[in-house]
């Protein structure tokens, strides 16, 4: 993947996390109903996601923009993402009627078309994790020994 | 050609991301503690606590004047026992009960309405409440705190 590419997909992707986590931030009441919805969570365990999650993601998302605690964001936003996809597979296999919640509506669930925006979530998240990967490796990898 | 990562530039890489993430989690630790305090539509911690748009079922029975009950679970549920009076309204079958619900919302002094499905989890109250409310134009729509099971309750 080209500096550009990679450059654009941290772009896109972090405004898609700024954009979900201030939604939910915005109104945390009814993220709340979408957490407990999933029926995963204690209510008091749901109300403090339902506080936190949104936050979260506002700050995974800008420093995916910045640059700034660029990998610890990198590696948070994939343990959410794969989460949020075991989850919505959960609830799906138990038959719920759940609401996502991912950008404030209250709508029904759809869930192929969840665990799909999901995968492409993970997909881009991972893509960035494998470019910052090369990137240091270049930095990091000793050089070949001597032969000799 | 063999290459090999350096075991210091390695462990230190995975010591900052660690530390990034961690500073990350506390960020959003502050703001959400925040949010708790400051926001006005802050939810409830303890479960007993009617959420946003909710209403207990003590409330409604204090109430004076009419109120429409309008369950919103599957007909199979709703055939099975139902709060007495309740018009069943679900999504499913939205425009075939509409204008049952409507007869009954007329024929009513201007009542609250108050939605209900299984339990305190279930969205179904939730999403016909809020479809009510753009339908009916009117503001006294309900969803009672903990549905079917906390009107089975009490009525035990």
């Amino acid at each position: 993947m080209t500096t550009a590419a990679s450059r654009i997909l941290r772009f896109v992707l972090g405004g898609i996390f700024v954009y979900a986590g201030a939604v939910k931030a915005l109104d945390p009441a009814a993220f709340l109903t979408a957490v407990e919805s999933f029926r995963l969570l204690p209510h008091f365990a749901a109300v403090a996601t339902a506080l936190y999650l949104p936050w979260l993601e506002i700050f995974c998302g800008l420093a995916l923009w910045t640059g700034r605690a660029y990998r610890g964001a990198l590696g948070l936003l994939l343990i959410l993402t794969a989460a949020f996809g075991i989850a919505l597979a959960s609830s799906w296999a138990r038959g719920l009627d759940v609401t996502c919640g991912c950008f404030g509506g209250t709508g029904a669930a759809n869930y192929p078309w969840l665990l799909i925006r999901a995968g492409l979530l993970f997909a881009g998240l991972a893509g960035l994790v494998a470019v910052e990967s090369v990137r240091h490796g270049r930095k990091t990898f000793s050089k070949p020994p001597q032969s000799a | 050609m063999e290459t090999r990562h350096h075991p210091k530039a390695l462990s230190s890489r995975t010591t900052g991301t660690a530390r990034e993430g961690l500073l990350l989690l506390a960020i959003a630790l502050l703001f959400a503690a925040g949010t708790a305090v400051l926001h006005p539509n802050a939810p409830a911690w303890s479960a007993e606590t009617p959420g946003e748009g909710e209403v207990a079922l003590d409330t409604v029975e204090a109430w004076d004047g009419d109120v429409l009950w309008v369950d919103a679970r599957a007909r199979e549920a709703f055939e099975t026992g139902h709060v007495p009076g309740a018009v069943l309204l679900n999504e499913d079958e939205w425009y075939d009960l509409f204008l049952d619900f409507f007869d009954r919302w007329m024929g009513l002094s201007q009542p609250r309405i108050v939605v209900y499905c299984d339990s305190r989890e279930c969205q179904a109250s939730h999403k016909v409440a809020e479809r009510l409310r753009e339908e009916t134009g009117s503001e006294e729509v309900y969803v009672l705190h903990g549905g079917w099971d906390t009107w089975r309750e009490a009525a035990r």
